[in-house]
């Protein structure tokens, strides 16, 4: 670098910095961040709604966060909050979700997991099956440090789950708390969709719309569809199959009229006519 | 890459308003769709200025706007939808910096500015410039620079930092000169490594 900062003084540094405009995230970008934050937050919910009748009065006041660290967060709720007793139990209950989310787990392990190991040491027990008592939303691998993120804040804002914030696509109904055991082929289907995701990102929409097909042949109704359509109206735009993903995402519009994937889904419409 | 800021831009007020009909009752979903859209990139070129790196930018953004969806209805329309925004990149920001792995700063070097040509050397000059900012401001101590960061460069009135970041308005001031001595001493610093090399 050949840069003489000598010219510069501190009022111009400054106000280069002032001006410095943020840089936009390019569509894809944004899609995705939109999608990865709609899938944790719809685990949470559901997390929430698990415990709110518990909680429900006990409001936490605004924006205060205590600087203590997520593990050490959770080890004190571990022996002292009700929600995360309730949650546990509910793991421990739910064995068969479980043992297929550690099913799913392996396979997937590669992904992006950021939560540093001792997180994950105590998280895995408490939220694949809260997550998976969700009717609405799939639990993403690659969702599992936010949702890590979440078990924290299960204990402070509980105001949530008493409006089923964080559930956008469908009103969370009372969570059957056995759907790990009943939803079908869970991990089948969490495999085919995370193929799915992989081939999109790389750019290999006939795979990807493979897997999606074969989702919808096998799994017409299930709890994962918004998630599928999603991706499937992705693959198309990504194979340059306009019309057909405007007929998908009109379906999906009146299936889904409040997902959060919506406008994202629109956007990449939007961009790539 | 700017299509997104002609379309999904949304001032402050829009949202204010958005927020408070929201009340307790609407779904949460068309307000936060709304913030995300509009304050995404704010929220990350923030993250950068705090120290997150450009790698882990991402994954920080998503636990900042995660923490937003669950708490937007606790959003006083009143007030500056920024710096309540603020609040939450600082928060998540500093558990990022708290976790072990993370120790090492490298300010990334921000994407070209976006500004329509002008001159080459102008051009030149403010990129020098603001890589020297990008550099000058990591070294400012973390509580200190998020002072810096939202009083001098966001333009953010002292007493809301202070309410922002939930610390007197004594320290705040405190730190914003602390933050002002420290990036003056690290320009002059920089520039005299530079002119050395």
């Amino acid at each position: 670098m050949n840069t003489t900062y000598s010219g510069l003084d501190s009022s111009q540094v400054l106000a280069a910095l002032r001006d410095e405009a943020p840089a936009q995230l390019s569509s894809e970008q944004h899609a995705l961040l939109l999608s990865r934050i709609e899938r944790s937050a719809a685990a949470l919910g559901a997390a929430a709604a698990a415990g709110s009748s518990i909680t429900g009065s006990n409001v936490a006041p605004a924006a205060a966060e205590s600087p203590i660290s997520i593990v050490d967060h959770l080890s004190a709720q571990l022996t002292a909050h009700p929600v995360v007793t309730l949650v546990t139990t509910l793991a421990l209950g739910g064995a068969l979700g479980v043992a297929t989310y550690a099913s799913v787990t392996s396979r997937h392990q590669q992904a992006t997991h950021r939560a540093v190991a001792s997180q994950q040491a105590v998280i895995p027990n408490l939220l694949p099956s809260a997550s998976l008592t969700t009717p609405v939303t799939p639990l993403s691998i690659q969702e599992l440090p936010p949702v890590v993120l979440s078990a924290q804040t299960l204990r402070e804002r509980p105001l949530v789950s008493a409006h089923g914030a964080g559930a956008p696509s469908q009103p969370v109904q009372a969570a059957p708390v056995i759907a790990s055991a009943q939803s079908p082929g869970l991990a089948e289907q969490l495999a085919l969709l995370e193929t799915a995701r992989n081939a999109i990102a790389q750019k290999n929409a006939a795979a990807a719309l493979r897997a999606l097909e074969s989702h919808a042949a096998q799994f017409p109704s299930s709890a994962l569809a918004e998630e599928r359509e999603a991706l499937t109206i992705r693959a198309l735009v990504q194979a340059n199959r306009v019309t057909e993903a405007k007929r998908h995402l009109a379906q999906f519009e009146t299936q889904f009229p409040n997902s959060l994937l919506l406008s994202a889904l629109k956007r990449t419409l939007g961009n790539s006519s | 890459m700017t299509d997104l800021r002609g379309l999904h831009q949304v001032t402050d007020v829009e949202l204010s308003s958005a927020a408070s009909t929201a009340a307790n009752t609407e779904p949460v979903a068309p307000v936060f769709l709304a913030v995300f859209n509009a304050h995404v990139a704010y929220v990350c070129q923030t993250l950068r200025r705090l120290g997150v790196r450009e790698a882990d930018v991402e994954d920080v953004a998503h636990d900042v706007f995660l923490q937003v969806h669950l708490q937007l209805r606790q959003y006083d329309a009143s007030r500056p939808l920024r710096p309540w925004l603020f609040a939450f990149a600082f928060r998540k920001a500093s558990e990022h910096r708290r976790q072990a792995r993370v120790r090492l700063e490298v300010v990334g070097a921000a994407d070209e500015p976006p500004d329509p040509a002008p001159s080459a050397l102008e051009q030149a000059l403010r990129q020098e410039a603001l890589q020297l900012g990008h550099r000058t401001l990591a070294e400012i101590e973390f509580n200190q620079r998020a002072v810096f960061v939202l009083h001098e460069l966001d333009g953010c009135a002292m007493p809301e930092v202070a309410a922002v970041l939930e610390i007197p308005l004594n320290t705040a001031y405190s730190r914003l000169r602390l933050a002002r001595a420290a990036f003056d001493k690290a320009v002059r610093r920089l520039r005299l490594q530079q002119g050395d090399s």
